[in-house]
């Protein structure tokens, strides 16, 4: 999003994440939305996942065992379609998540 | 295009090394071609060898940097595919999904290889069972075969779920094959857990 847009991302982390996206799987910045699709509309594989899980670790300064974003997934995508339903919103929550841990 | 053991068929669809990379969007796009021809010619394959009266086949497909693999076999059997670019999985991607038991078990492996050969074992096993997301990376173990000592994969929830694996390097990329042993079908799977586990096939 350039920084002139009217549209502002107001949820926490939704900039970063975005920001970590396109890093991660060397899209530009304005292609990736909170409702972009990591794999359908962005091209992510498994280990981009990852990638960008140590990117959010890097990020907030916090370990994050690679377990805690499969749960994450199963418990907030039970059966979904994932190559659909992990959106950009759904990684921005997982930080959240994250960050609020103590 | 090959055969995989005695009842399934392998094909293996390679990126044009001269051609452009692409990412985003494009990658997917790329990528999912190449499977896509990968599936045709496995199944093709496996139709030609079995005729098209067989019960409809699982199906197992990986593609990563626009090339691509599918693994065809007999419905009941668990069988997946993985392939991984091997210089893609780092120390730290490793480092997070294998234990030191895993490391133990790839001993028998060649060092270059060890980071994605542990990758593309676990992921592969996961994507045999159906129900990937479930299962990789933590609930994928890797032992070493009593026998050869190479290393194969096995669920770490559900007795009796070892895989018996092969893998090639094609350049780049290490393609990585595994098959349930032959008294652990993915009926039996389904029953240890009939939630989670839904069989793929066409």
């Amino acid at each position: 999003m350039c920084p002139d847009s009217p549209v502002v991302n107001t949820a926490p982390y939704a900039e970063l994440v975005c920001t970590l996206i396109a890093e991660v799987l060397t899209v530009p910045r304005s292609s990736v939305q909170l409702d972009s699709a990591l794999m359908h509309d962005l091209g992510a594989e498994s280990l981009d996942f990852m990638d960008l899980v140590f990117r959010i670790e890097d990020a907030l300064s916090r370990d994050i065992p690679m377990g805690r974003w499969e749960q994450f997934v199963e418990e907030r995508l039970p059966c979904g379609d994932h190559a659909r339903s992990i959106t950009a919103e759904i990684v921005r929550e997982f930080a959240a998540r994250e960050a609020c841990r103590c | 295009m090959c055969r995989y053991g005695t009842d399934a068929r392998l094909a293996i669809v390679l990126r044009d090394p001269e051609g452009p990379r692409s990412f985003g969007r494009p990658r997917r796009v790329a990528d999912e071609r190449a499977g896509a021809r990968a599936r045709r010619l496995a199944l093709a394959a496996y139709g030609a060898a079995y005729g098209a009266a067989s019960p409809r086949p699982r199906v197992s497909v990986s593609h990563t940097e626009g090339s691509a693999v599918a693994l065809v076999g007999p419905p009941d059997r668990m069988i997946g595919v993985d392939l991984a670019a091997i210089a893609r999985v780092t120390e730290r991607h490793a480092g997070a999904v294998l234990s030191q038991e895993d490391w133990t078990a790839l001993e028998a492996v060649s060092p270059s290889l060890r980071r994605a050969m542990g990758w593309a074992l676990k992921e592969a096993a996961a994507k045999a069972t159906g129900a990937a997301q479930h299962y990789f990376p933590t609930r994928v173990r890797l032992v070493a075969d009593d026998t050869s000592g190479l290393p194969c994969a096995q669920l770490a929830d559900v007795e009796h779920t070892r895989f018996e694996s092969d893998w090639l390097v094609i350049g780049a990329l290490l393609c990585v094959v595994v098959r349930a042993q032959a008294r652990c079908s993915a009926s039996a799977l389904r029953e240890c857990t009939p939630t989670l586990v839904k069989t793929r096939s066409l």
